[in-house]
Formats: C-alpha cells, structure tokens, sequence
C-alpha cells in the first residue's frame, strides 16, 4: 500500500469509530505507510483545537489530518478554530488519492 | 494528472436520507472537474438517486411555494454530473443494480442511466484505475 487516505464522517463526539480510525492510521505510520484522515460531514467538529482531542492525537502520531472546507462552512466552524497542524481542504483530496493509486477507505 | 484516468465509486445510500449521498456525489463531481473519468455502481437505495419521477415540493411550514422552497432533486445532480462529462469529453458510467431496482420500482430513470447486475461492479472496477466503496451509515 502507497499511502492510506481515511474519509471520516462520524462525530466523535457520538461516535468511538473515529477514535478507532485514528489508531489505525497511527498503526500504518508505524509500519511505515504514510496515512491521512480527512474530516467531513459530522466528524469536522474534531477538527477543531482540544488538547485532548481526535486531531491533536493523530497529528502526535504523524497522522496528517485535512478537514472539509465545505463541511467547516456549513458547520459554521472558523479556521482559526482549528487543531494546529489541520489542513482545511476541499473533497478534491479524495480524488487525488484514488487517482495515484492509494487506499482510500470511507468510514 | 497528466494521463486521465478512471475511478470507480460504488453508492448504496438512498436520496433525501444521509449526507454522504450529498458528500459522494461532490467527490463524483470534483472527480470529473479534475479531469477523470467516472464509472458508477449503485445498489439498494442509491438506485433511486435517478428517479425521473422525483418531484420538488413546497414547504407550508414556512410559508414558502414550490419555486421559493427549491427543493433539490438528487436526479438533477446525477443529470448535472451527466453533463459535465459531456461537456469535458470524458466517459462517464453509471449502471443502477438492476435487482435493486426491481425491488424499489425504480426501473423509470433519468435518461443516460444504464440498468445492469451485481456483476457490473465487478466490471466497471477493473475497468478502474482505483474504486471507492461509498457504504451505507
């Protein structure tokens, strides 16, 4: 596998899936496999700065983390309330990933 | 993207239910805008995201007739994601489960819209660069 693209919609607030996702990113960059979860949907309110929160977790784990434009603005979620080190980006970023080639899992 | 290539998603949610209908289709549409090609598989409720008989409705609730509320119609995306592949010249395949279909009353779709079998997932992936499994909440 090139590298892992997770697609999270869940809120983990509601949700442990999400908490689970990022173990398994974690565990791919362990072994080598350079992940990515991408928030949209509900689980783009884990975007946002918690010490303790999904996004700072995955980003001390080496997990890259994107978030939604689109899911941010209906949200009415501001970047500058964002985890430090989370990418605001468009769905383009799932399209990206097939076209090269990587594993792109939809949770 | 030098090259165009070709990407398979597989769709199961039905309209006017979930978000992720709403997210998938925005992938299917950035896909095409990206200058992919597109192959479609939807089973269970997604075959009725075509529906030609889907119809917009007013919202008494608020006051609002059918042209104010402007309600959309998931047939009108599918439509609009048609067109765009037309207008861009790329290929663009969207094959409704035809059991499903059966199962729903589904069979009168928006034109451009091809009945098939479970099989033609198998088909339109390998005919795929990469597949993208959308599956149900």
């Amino acid at each position: 596998m090139r590298e892992l693209l997770i697609v999270e919609t869940r809120d983990a607030a509601e949700h442990r899936g999400p908490e689970r996702m990022v173990e398994l990113a974690a565990g791919m960059v362990r072994v080598g496999v350079p992940a990515t979860i991408f928030l949209t949907e509900n689980a783009a309110f884990a975007a946002r700065h918690r010490p303790d929160g999904l996004a700072a977790s995955a980003i001390a784990a080496g997990v890259a983390v994107a978030v939604d434009r689109f899911a941010l603005h209906e949200r009415a979620i501001g970047e500058t309330e964002l985890e430090s080190g989370v990418e605001p980006s468009s769905i383009d970023i799932v399209v990206e990933h097939l076209a090269v080639g990587n594993c792109v899992m939809w949770r | 993207m030098s090259k165009a290539k070709t990407i398979c998603f597989a769709l199961m949610d039905p309209p006017f239910e979930a978000s992720r209908t709403t997210t998938a289709l925005r992938a299917i549409d950035a896909a095409l805008r990206l200058g992919v090609n597109v192959n479609v598989f939807a089973y269970e409720g997604a075959v009725m995201l075509p529906f030609r008989h889907q119809q917009p409705h007013s919202n008494p609730v608020h006051g609002r007739d059918t042209q104010e509320e402007d309600h959309p119609l998931p047939r009108e995306w599918v439509a609009g994601l048609i067109r765009t592949a037309s207008e861009r010249g790329l290929n663009f395949e969207w094959v409704n489960c035809g059991m499903c279909v059966d199962e729903r009353g589904a069979g009168d779709a928006i034109d451009g819209i091809l009945r098939g079998a479970p099989a033609d997932l198998w088909r339109l992936a390998s005919a795929s660069d990469n597949t993208l499994i959308v599956p149900t909440a």
